[in-house]
C-alpha cells in the first residue's frame, strides 16, 4: 500500500496511508495538482494543522475509510440532526477548544464528513439553550445593550408574522 | 482570522492562541465559538431547527444576529431557487422518527411516551410562530376529530394543549386561519349521524375562536352569519377574515357556492361586500386561497362537482369599496397542477407551491374510476369478484398474502407501516368525541364488527352484484391485486394477533355492532329498491366522505344524465381497455431509461407557479399564473405516497405537508390515513 508523509504545523511527519490522506480534499488536490502520487519520499505540509488535532483526523478518517459515499437520493430521509454513531460520539469526547480546532482542520483540509459531523455535534450544543446559556457554554461576550436587545426580539417577531 | 479573536480580548493572555498550537492546552472557559469564522458559523447554524433555536442565536450577540440575519436570507433564497429549478428534497417526521429522536435524549423524556397526534385528513392547518397547529378532520374510521394539537417547529415535537371553553364540533375541512395570539376556526363538516338515516352530510356554521395565551375556545355565533359550509378558503387581511365558496347548506339546498363573506375578526361580525360587475369564479370548493397582499388575494382550482375540476385563478381586488373578481391567464397549463380541490397548496414569496398526483400517470386515472363502484360492491368484490363463486377469495390475492387468507371476523388488522405508532397496544382509543383524537389505535374490536358484518353482507351483496344493472359493462369488477393487502401489508405478528383478538370480538360490544348494521345498511341501500334514495345515488364521487356530492338537478333530469355518464364510462373503458393490452409495457420503460426513480408515480409531485407578475402589477406586463417546468415530473427524492386531502404550509425555508389519507381506501373498512410529517427543504450545501 502505497503510503504518503503529512507535515503537522509543529513538524511531526505522520506516516499515512495514500487513500486515508485522500480523503482530505485539499491533500488529494494537492498529490494531483504537484504530481506527488508516485513520489514515495514526498512531504505534504500542513501549515494549519498541528500534530494533537492531525493524529486525531487521521484516527477519524481511519475508521471512516470504508464509509460509503452518500448518495444524493437517499429515499425517505428523516428529518433530525442528532443521528451521530456511538463511535463519532465518542470520538468527540473532547474539550471545546479541540472541538473548534478540529472544524477548523476539517474546514481547512475539507473533509466533508468531519466538518459535518463536529458542526452538528456543535449544532446539539446550541439546540434548545437559551441565548444566556449559550454564551456562557461558550464563553461569549454580550455585546448588546438592553435597547438593541430589544430592538432585535421586535425583529424576531416581526418575522414570525411574515 | 482576525474577526475571530474580537471575544477574546478579555482574555488577553490567551488572544494569539486563537488558531495555532497551544489551544489544546489552554484551560476550557479560555476557549470561544467565536474562533471560528462567520462561514462555519453559519454551517453549524444550519445544523439546528430554523425556528426557536435561531432565534436565540440572534440574540447572542451582535456578529451572531449578523450571521442569523444572513443564514435566514440565504435559506429563504434557496427555497425560492430550489422551487424554481425543482431542487428540493423530501424529510420524513414519522412516528418512527419522534421515537428514535426521544431514544437518543434521555434527558428530555419524561418516561412516559410522547404524544402523538392520530393520523387524519380534511383537517386544518395553520402555523403561528414557531408551531404548526392542526385541528380536526377525518378520521381512519368515518368519524371526524374536534382536537386541537401543536406541533413544536422547534423542538420538533407534538403536544396537545389542555384546553378549556365551548370546543368546536368535530369536523373536517373546516378554515383555520391565525389572527394575532388567536386561531379562528370556521364551517367544516362531518359525516352523516345515523339518527335517522339517510341525512345529507352535515354541515357546520360554527365560528370559534382559539385563545392561545389561555388555552381556550370561545364560540362566537353571531347573526347573520354565513350559511353552513365546507370546503370553503379563507385567508386574513388585516383584521378582516375573507372566506370565498365552499359546499354550503342554502335553504336546505346543497349548493357550490361563489359568495365572498368577510368577517371582521376584531369586532366579530359578519358583512358582505359589494362587488363591481358581474364577473366572479364559478362555484367551486377546496380550491387554493392564498394572500396576495392586503388588499389582494388569489384563489386557484377548485371543484364546482361532479367533472367540473378547475385550473383557473382568479384575482379579488379589496382595495376600493366596491370589491372586483378577475380572472387572471394561466400560462404553461401543461405543467400545472391538476386536481386543485383535494390537494394543498400554499404560497413561498414569488411562488404558488401544489402538491398533487404526478402528471401523465394513468394509473391515476384508473384510481378515480375504480372508486366509482357503489361501495359495498367495491369492498366485496375486492374480496369475491364478480362472477366467482362468492365463497372464494381470488387467487390472486392468495398467492400473495398466504398468510392472510382473508379478513376473519375479529382478524386483527395489521396496520399499515406508516401509521406504526397506532399500534402501541396498551392504549385504547377514544373515540372522535370530545376528548378523542390522540394517537390511539382505531378500536379493533369495533373493526372486528365492523369486519364481521361486512362479511356477512359480502355474499349479500356480491348477489347483488349479479343483478346490479347499472355499472355492469365495466371492468372493475375484476379484483385488483393486493388491494387490501397493500393497505394492510402483513406484518409476521399479525396470524398471530389474529386469534387473541378473534374471542374478544366475539362477544364485543353489541351496540358498536348495531351502529354498524344501520351504517352499512345506510350503505347498502342499492340493495333495497323500495328504499329512498340519497341525493348522490347518480354520482358515486371517488372523495364521497368529503360532503361534496353535489345534487345539481332533480331526480328525473338526473336519469338522462347518469344514462350520459354510463356510455361516457362505457367508453373510456373502451379506451382505457384498449391502452391497458397493448402498450402497458411500454409506457413504464420508456420513463424508466433516465433514471430508475421515474417509475415510482404513486409518490407525490410538486408544482410550483410563478405568481411574481400578480405582486408586481405593473402596467406592461400582463399579470398572470407561469406555472415552472417540472422535472422528472416534479418527483423529488424522498417524495411522500400519494395522499389526498393533506395540508402544507410554509416553514422557514422548507414546506410542511401533514397527514391525508390514501384515496384508494376511502372506501374501505378503514382508511389509510397518515400522521406523518414531510418536510421539503433544499439540499444542504457544503461550504
Amino acid at each position: 500500500m502505497p503510503s504518503i508523509k503529512l507535515q503537522s504545523s509543529d513538524e511531526e511527519i505522520f506516516d499515512t496511508n495514500i487513500e486515508i490522506a485522500k480523503c482530505s480534499g485539499t491533500i488529494r488536490t494537492m498529490l494531483e495538482d504537484c504530481g506527488m502520487e508516485d513520489d514515495e519520499n514526498a512531504i505534504v505540509p500542513l501549515p494549519n494543522v498541528n500534530s494533537t488535532i492531525l493524529r486525531k483526523v487521521l484516527t477519524w478518517a481511519t475508521y471512516h475509510k470504508d464509509d460509503p459515499q452518500p448518495t444524493e437520493d437517499d429515499e425517505s430521509k428523516e428529518k433530525r440532526t442528532d443521528d451521530i454513531t456511538s463511535w463519532d460520539a465518542d470520538f468527540l469526547k473532547v474539550d471545546q477548544g479541540t472541538l473548534f480546532e478540529l472544524i477548523l482542520a476539517a474546514n481547512y483540509l475539507d473533509i466533508k464528513g468531519l466538518l459535518e459531523l463536529t458542526c452538528k455535534t456543535v449544532a446539539n450544543m446550541i439546540k434548545g439553550k437559551t441565548p444566556e446559556d449559550i454564551r456562557k457554554t461558550f464563553n461569549i461576550k454580550k455585546d448588546f445593550t438592553p435597547a438593541e436587545e430589544e430592538q432585535v426580539r421586535k425583529e424576531n417577531e416581526w418575522c414570525e408574522e411574515k | 482570522m482576525a474577526t475571530c479573536n474580537r471575544n477574546l480580548s478579555d482574555n488577553c493572555d490567551n488572544v494569539t492562541t486563537t488558531t495555532t498550537t497551544c489551544l489544546t492546552k489552554c484551560a476550557p472557559p479560555t476557549v470561544s465559538l467565536n474562533v471560528l469564522p462567520d462561514e462555519i458559523l453559519e454551517f453549524i447554524f444550519t445544523y439546528l431547527p430554523p425556528y426557536g433555536d435561531l432565534e436565540h442565536c440572534s440574540l447572542v450577540c451582535k456578529r451572531w444576529q449578523l450571521i442569523v440575519k444572513n443564514l435566514v436570507r440565504r435559506s429563504q433564497l434557496n427555497l425560492e431557487k430550489g422551487l424554481a429549478d425543482f431542487r428540493l428534497r423530501w424529510e420524513i417526521y414519522s412516528q418512527q422518527t419522534a421515537a428514535s429522536l426521544e431514544a437518543n435524549n434521555p434527558r428530555q423524556s419524561t418516561g412516559a411516551p410522547l404524544p402523538i397526534i392520530a393520523g387524519r385528513f380534511a383537517h386544518s392547518t395553520v402555523r403561528l410562530g414557531n408551531s404548526m397547529y392542526v385541528f380536526g378532520g377525518g378520521s381512519s374510521s368515518d368519524t371526524t376529530f374536534n382536537d386541537l394539537w401543536r406541533f413544536d417547529l422547534t423542538h420538533m415535537r407534538w403536544s396537545r394543549p389542555l384546553a378549556t371553553g365551548t370546543y368546536p364540533s368535530p369536523k373536517g375541512s373546516a378554515s383555520m386561519v391565525a389572527w394575532r395570539d388567536k386561531l379562528v376556526l370556521f364551517g367544516g363538516w362531518r359525516y352523516p349521524s345515523l339518527h335517522p338515516p339517510y341525512q345529507p352530510w352535515c354541515l357546520f356554521d360554527e365560528l370559534h375562536y382559539y385563545d392561545l395565551v389561555k388555552d381556550r375556545w370561545l364560540a362566537r355565533n353571531s347573526l347573520p352569519c354565513p350559511p353552513p359550509m365546507a370546503g370553503h378558503s379563507a385567508t386574513v387581511h388585516g383584521n378582516c377574515m375573507i372566506v370565498f365558496g365552499g359546499y354550503q347548506i342554502k335553504d336546505d339546498i346543497n349548493v357550490n357556492s361563489n359568495d365572498t363573506w368577510v368577517l371582521d375578526l376584531e369586532e366579530q361580525r359578519w358583512w358582505q361586500p359589494i362587488f363591481v360587475g358581474n364577473t366572479r369564479p364559478a362555484p367551486r370548493y377546496g380550491q387554493i386561497q392564498v394572500e396576495l397582499d392586503k388588499h389582494h388575494l388569489l384563489i386557484v382550482g377548485g371543484c364546482g362537482g361532479a367533472n367540473r375540476v378547475y385550473t383557473d385563478a382568479w384575482l379579488l381586488d379589496m382595495s376600493r369599496d366596491a370589491w372586483s373578481w378577475k380572472q387572471v391567464n394561466v400560462r404553461n397549463k401543461h405543467f400545472g397542477a391538476v386536481h386543485m380541490w383535494c390537494n394543498p397548496g400554499c404560497r413561498v414569496n414569488n411562488f404558488l407551491v401544489v402538491v398533487g398526483p404526478s402528471p401523465k400517470m394513468p394509473l391515476d386515472f384508473q384510481i378515480m374510476k375504480q372508486s366509482r363502484v357503489p361501495v359495498v360492491g367495491g369492498s366485496a368484490l375486492r374480496f369475491g369478484g364478480l362472477g366467482q363463486a362468492p365463497a372464494p377469495p381470488p387467487p390472486l390475492y392468495q398467492q400473495q398474502h398466504p398468510l392472510q387468507p382473508q379478513l376473519r371476523p375479529g382478524q386483527r388488522a395489521p396496520l399499515p407501516e406508516r401509521r406504526p405508532g397506532a399500534l402501541l397496544p396498551d392504549q385504547q382509543h377514544r373515540g372522535n368525541g370530545r376528548f378523542g383524537g390522540a394517537a390511539l389505535p382505531p378500536q379493533e374490536q369495533y373493526l372486528a364488527n365492523r369486519r364481521a358484518i361486512l362479511d356477512q353482507n359480502m355474499q349479500q351483496a356480491q348477489q347483488f352484484m349479479h343483478n346490479n344493472n347499472v355499472n355492469n359493462n365495466n371492468n372493475n369488477y375484476q379484483p385488483r391485486s393486493g388491494r387490501l393487502s397493500d393497505l394492510h401489508s402483513p406484518p409476521a405478528a399479525a396470524s398471530a394477533a389474529a386469534p387473541a383478538a378473534a374471542p374478544a370480538a366475539a362477544d364485543g360490544d353489541a351496540d358498536a355492532a348495531q351502529r354498524l348494521q344501520r351504517n352499512l345498511a345506510l350503505r347498502c341501500r342499492d340493495n333495497e329498491p323500495l328504499l329512498p334514495k340519497r341525493f348522490d345515488e347518480h354520482y358515486e364521487d371517488p372523495f364521497r366522505m368529503a360532503a361534496f356530492n353535489v345534487p345539481g338537478r332533480s331526480r328525473s333530469a338526473s336519469r338522462d344524465h347518469s344514462e350520459r355518464i354510463r356510455r361516457m364510462e362505457e367508453k373510456m373503458n373502451a379506451i382505457r381497455n384498449s391502452r391497458r393490452s397493448a402498450p402497458a409495457h411500454v409506457e413504464p420503460q420508456k420513463l424508466r431509461a433516465p433514471s430508475p426513480k421515474r417509475v415510482r408515480c404513486n409518490v407525490q409531485s410538486l408544482f410550483v407557479c410563478d405568481i411574481s407578475s400578480l405582486l408586481q402589477r405593473d402596467a406592461n406586463n400582463e399579470p398572470g399564473l407561469d406555472w415552472v417546468e417540472y422535472k422528472n415530473f416534479g418527483v423529488l427524492s424522498g417524495a411522500p405516497d400519494r395522499l389526498i386531502l393533506s395540508s402544507l404550509i410554509a416553514g422557514n425555508g422548507e414546506l410542511i405537508l401533514f397527514g391525508g389519507v390514501h384515496k384508494e381506501t376511502l372506501t374501505d373498512i378503514t382508511h389509510h390515513v397518515s400522521n406523518s410529517i414531510h418536510f421539503l427543504s433544499v439540499p444542504r450545501d457544503i461550504i
